[in-house]
C-alpha cells in the first residue's frame, strides 16, 4: 500500500506546526478541474506536496479512509466541502 | 521567583536581597512585598505566628505524617519496601491518612502526579531507597510539568554512610538533581518536620516541581523525638501576585493597536486557574486562540474563538487574512518552533515563571505575575482605552469569520468520525463513539501520540471535560498511573484513560493492580494498531534504508499480537477487544456501566494504521530457541 508513504511526513509533521507556509504556488498543479479541485488546492496542499496526492496508490475505500483521517487529525475542511471532496478524490485518484 | 524564595528560606539571601532580586526580575514592588510577607514565616530566624506551630514528640516517621497531614495530604502513596517500616508503625496512629499502594516506583510518582495534576494539591509518595532509578522517568515528567510533588525515601543506616555499603552508592541525592526543583539527605530526626515543610513550599510555588527527600531508615525508627510541626496556613503562600501596572497598561496598548492579533496559550493558564479570564480577554477582542502542547486544555477547545493547534493559523488566515502583527502568549513555553508568519511580530509573554520568560525570544512586553491577575488587568486596562461599541466595531468581522470558520471545521470532524468505520477500527470513530457515550463532565487521561486525537473530539471546559496529559516531558509509562491518581483526586467524576498500545507496554500494567486493589473505576482503552506510530513514521520516512527496503526495526509490535484484556483479567479486570467499528458502541456502554459499578475496565480497540509502514510487519526475527543445541 503505496498511499501509507505518501501520506507520512505532513501526518507527522502536521502536529508540530512546521509545516506552515509550505503551500507553495500549487494553482498550477495538474490536479483535474470539478468540484473538489478548489477545497483539494486550500486544504489538502497545505501540508502534501502535489505528487503526494497525483502517486497515491489507493483505492476508493482508502480514500475515504485516509480524508476522514486527516480531517480528524484537523485539516480544515469546511463541513459542505467533505462529500464534494471525497467524490474529487476518488473519481479521480482512486485504484479501480 | 522559585530560586528567589529558595534562597530566602535557606537563609542564603536576606529580605532586601529578596525584594532587589524580584525587582531584577521584573515584579512590581507591591508583588515582591506580598511574596515576602507570606514567604516571612519561614526565613531563618523570624517569629512564627501563634498557633501555627506545635510541639510533638514521636518517632521520626510520626514527625514526617503529622507533617503532611498538616500540608493537607489525604493519600499517602507508596510502593513496597523495608524502608516504609516505620511508616507503616506510625500509620496505625494515623488513621486519617489513606494509604494507596503501587508495585513499583516509578507507577507511585505517576499515580501521586496525576493525582496533583487533578486536585491541584501536593502529591506525596514514598518509595524504598533503590526505588529512586525506578522512579526518576515519571519524577522526569513531573518537573517537565512543574507538578508540585514531594517524593520520599528511606537511605541507607547512618553507620553505613559512605561505606559502599548494602543498597548504598555515594550521593544517592545527586542522581535526582535533575529532576527536581529541590532535594535533601536529612541527618537530623528531630528537623524533619521542617525539611517536609520546605519541601512542600518549593514544591508548591509557581512554576512548581518535584521534590525529594531521603532519610537513613534507622532516624525514621529513632522514637522519642521531639520536633515542630508547622500548621497548614504555614505553608499556604498566596501565588496571586500582581503583575507590574505599567507593563499590563503597554501590553493593552500594542493589544489594541493591533489589525490582527493572536493568543496563544500553555500550561501555566490551567495552573493559575486563569482560564475564565483569559476567556473574557479574548472575547473582549475577539482574538482567536492557538493551543500549546500542554497537558491540560488551557483555553476550552470548541469556543468558536479556539482554532487549535499552531498550523490551524494557516486555515483562519484564509477566512480572516490579516497578517498577524501581535502574539499574545499566555503561559505556554517558548519558543514557537519554525512558525515562519511569526517573524518579526510583537510578542507578550504573560508567566508565572520570572526566570525564563523571555529567556530564548526577544520580547516587546514580558508580564510577570498570576496569569488570573495579568488577563484582569489587561481587560481593565483595554476598557478604560476603548468602548465597548468601539471595541465591537473593530472586531466584529474577526469574530463573525473566526466563529463560521470553526463551527463549520468542527462539524466536519465529527462528521469524520461518525462515518469512520470498518475492520480495524479507525480511531476518529472511537473517539467520536466515547464523547457521544461518556458523561458531560468526565476526565480525559490521555497518552497517545498526540493531543489533537482528544482536542478535536471531545469538548473540554471549565464546565465540561477535563483533559490531563500527555507530559510534557513524553516519557512514557505515566498514564494508567496518573489516571488512577486522578480518579482519586475526583471520585465523582467519570475518568477515561486513553494509551496507546506501546505506551502501555511501556510497564503500566503495574497499575492495573492499584485500580483493582483499591476499586479504582477507571476505563482505560488502548488504541491497539500494533505498532509504536511515532517512530514508524520518524524512523521510515526519512528516506533512509530502513525505510528504502520496508524495514520496520522497532515500532512493530503485532508479533506477540497482545490481548491486553488478559493482562487485565490477571487482576481481575473485567474488559472487552473491540475489532470492527460495529462493535464499539455496545462495549463502550459496557465498558461505562461497570465503572458505574465501581469497577475498572479495559477496552482493547484494534485501530487501523496509516502513514510509513503502516503495510509492514516485518522485525528482525529471532529465536533463542532455534540457535540451541540442547533442547533445555
Amino acid at each position: 500500500m503505496k498511499i501509507a508513504h505518501e501520506w507520512n511526513i505532513a501526518v507527522a509533521l502536521l502536529p508540530m506546526g512546521i509545516l506552515i507556509g509550505a503551500g507553495a504556488a500549487l494553482g498550477q498543479a495538474p490536479f483535474p478541474e470539478g468540484p473538489g479541485r478548489d477545497t483539494l488546492l486550500q486544504v489538502c496542499t497545505q501540508c502534501h506536496a502535489p505528487n503526494r496526492i497525483l502517486e497515491a496508490d489507493a483505492t476508493a475505500d482508502e480514500w475515504q479512509f485516509i480524508l476522514y483521517d486527516m480531517i480528524a487529525r484537523g485539516a480544515p475542511v469546511h463541513e459542505d466541502d467533505v462529500d464534494v471532496l471525497e467524490k474529487y478524490l476518488i473519481d479521480n485518484f482512486a485504484v479501480k | 521567583m522559585r530560586r528567589l524564595v529558595n534562597e530566602l528560606v535557606s537563609g542564603r539571601i536576606s529580605r532586601r536581597g529578596f525584594l532587589a532580586g524580584m525587582a531584577a526580575a521584573s515584579f512590581s514592588p507591591a508583588a515582591a512585598r506580598s511574596a515576602l510577607q507570606s514567604v516571612e514565616p519561614f526565613v531563618p530566624g523570624s517569629p512564627m505566628p501563634d498557633g501555627y506551630t506545635r510541639e510533638v514528640t514521636g518517632t521520626c516517621a510520626d514527625l514526617l505524617l503529622e507533617q503532611i497531614l498538616e500540608a493537607g495530604a489525604e493519600y499517602l502513596f507508596v510502593s513496597n519496601g523495608s524502608g516504609v517500616g516505620p511508616v507503616c508503625d506510625s500509620l496505625v496512629d494515623h488513621p486519617g491518612l489513606q494509604l494507596i499502594q503501587a508495585t513499583q516506583e516509578g507507577q507511585v510518582v505517576s499515580i501521586a502526579d496525576g493525582y496533583a495534576k487533578a486536585s491541584g494539591k501536593t502529591g506525596f509518595a514514598m518509595f524504598s531507597r533503590v526505588g529512586l532509578p525506578h522512579s526518576t522517568s515519571n519524577m522526569y515528567n513531573a518537573m517537565k510539568d512543574r507538578t508540585p510533588l514531594v517524593l520520599f525515601s528511606d537511605h541507607a543506616d547512618s553507620d553505613r554512610l559512605g561505606t559502599d555499603s548494602h543498597e548504598d552508592v555515594d550521593a544517592w541525592i545527586e542522581a535526582s538533581r535533575l529532576y527536581t526543583k529541590w532535594r535533601w539527605t536529612a541527618h537530623e530526626p528531630e528537623r524533619i518536620a521542617e525539611w517536609v515543610r520546605k519541601a512542600y513550599k518549593i514544591a508548591n510555588v509557581l512554576p512548581g516541581g518535584p521534590t525529594y527527600i531521603r532519610t537513613p531508615r534507622d532516624l525514621l525508627y529513632r522514637s522519642g523525638v521531639k520536633a515542630t510541626i508547622y500548621a497548614g496556613q504555614a505553608l499556604d503562600i498566596p501565588m496571586d501576585l500582581q503583575p507590574d501596572e505599567q507593563e499590563i497598561e503597554r501590553a493593552a496598548k500594542f493589544l489594541l493597536a493591533s489589525a490582527s492579533p493572536l493568543l496563544y496559550v500553555g500550561p501555566e493558564v490551567s495552573q493559575t486557574q486563569a482560564r475564565p479570564a483569559l476567556v473574557e480577554l479574548a472575547e473582549l477582542l475577539a482574538i482567536p486562540v492557538v493551543q500549546h502542547r500542554s497537558f491540560y486544555a488551557d483555553f476550552p477547545n470548541f469556543h468558536p474563538l479556539y482554532l487549535g493547534e499552531l498550523n490551524a493559523v494557516r486555515s483562519y488566515q484564509q477566512v480572516y487574512p490579516v497578517p498577524i502583527d501581535c502574539l499574545l502568549n499566555f503561559g505556554a513555553r517558548f519558543p514557537i518552533r519554525d512558525a515562519g508568519f511569526l517573524q518579526n511580530v510583537p510578542i507578550i509573554h504573560a508567566s508565572v515563571d520570572a526566570a525564563t520568560i523571555g529567556r530564548d525570544t526577544p520580547l516587546a512586553s514580558a508580564l510577570v505575575g498570576h496569569l488570573d491577575r495579568i488577563a484582569r488587568g489587561l481587560i481593565e486596562s483595554i476598557k478604560s482605552m476603548a468602548t465597548a461599541r468601539q471595541l465591537e466595531q473593530r472586531t466584529a468581522e474577526r469574530r463573525a469569520k473566526c466563529a463560521a470558520h470553526m463551527a463549520s471545521v468542527r462539524a466536519a470532524r465529527l462528521e469524520a468520525g461518525r462515518n469512520s468505520r470498518g475492520e480495524p477500527v479507525p480511531w476518529p470513530r472511537l473517539m467520536y463513539e466515547l464523547n457521544r457515550q461518556m458523561e458531560k463532565d468526565a476526565v480525559v487521561v490521555e497518552e497517545l501520540g498526540t493531543e489533537y486525537k482528544t482536542l478535536n473530539f471531545f469538548s473540554f471546559a471549565d464546565d465540561g471535560m477535563m483533559k490531563i496529559g500527555r507530559t510534557e516531558g513524553r516519557a512514557l509509562g505515566w498514564g494508567v498511573g496518573a489516571s488512577a491518581g486522578v480518579k482519586l483526586a475526583l471520585p465523582n467524576r467519570q475518568v477515561v484513560s486513553l494509551q496507546g498500545d506501546g505506551g502501555f507496554l511501556f510497564g503500566q500494567t503495574d497499575s492495573l493492580w492499584t485500580m483493582s486493589r483499591y476499586d479504582i473505576p477507571v476505563m482505560t482503552v488502548i488504541t491497539n494498531n500494533r505498532s509504536y506510530e511515532e517512530t514508524r513514521w520518524q524512523v521510515l520516512n526519512r528516506g533512509g534504508r530502513a525505510g528504502q527496503t520496508h524495514r520496520d526495526y522497532i515500532s512493530y509490535l503485532g508479533d506477540p499480537d497482545v490481548d491486553f484484556t488478559k493482562l487485565a483479567a490477571a487482576y481481575n479486570i473485567p474488559g472487552e477487544v473491540v475489532s470492527n467499528s460495529e462493535q464499539l458502541q455496545p462495549a463502550i456502554q459496557r465498558g461505562l456501566r461497570t465503572l458505574r459499578e465501581g469497577r475498572p475496565f479495559m477496552l482493547d480497540v484494534r485501530t487501523r494504521r496509516l502513514g510509513a509502514g503502516a503495510e509492514v510487519s516485518w522485525y528482525p526475527d529471532f529465536s533463542v530457541a532455534d540457535q540451541r543445541t540442547r533442547k533445555v
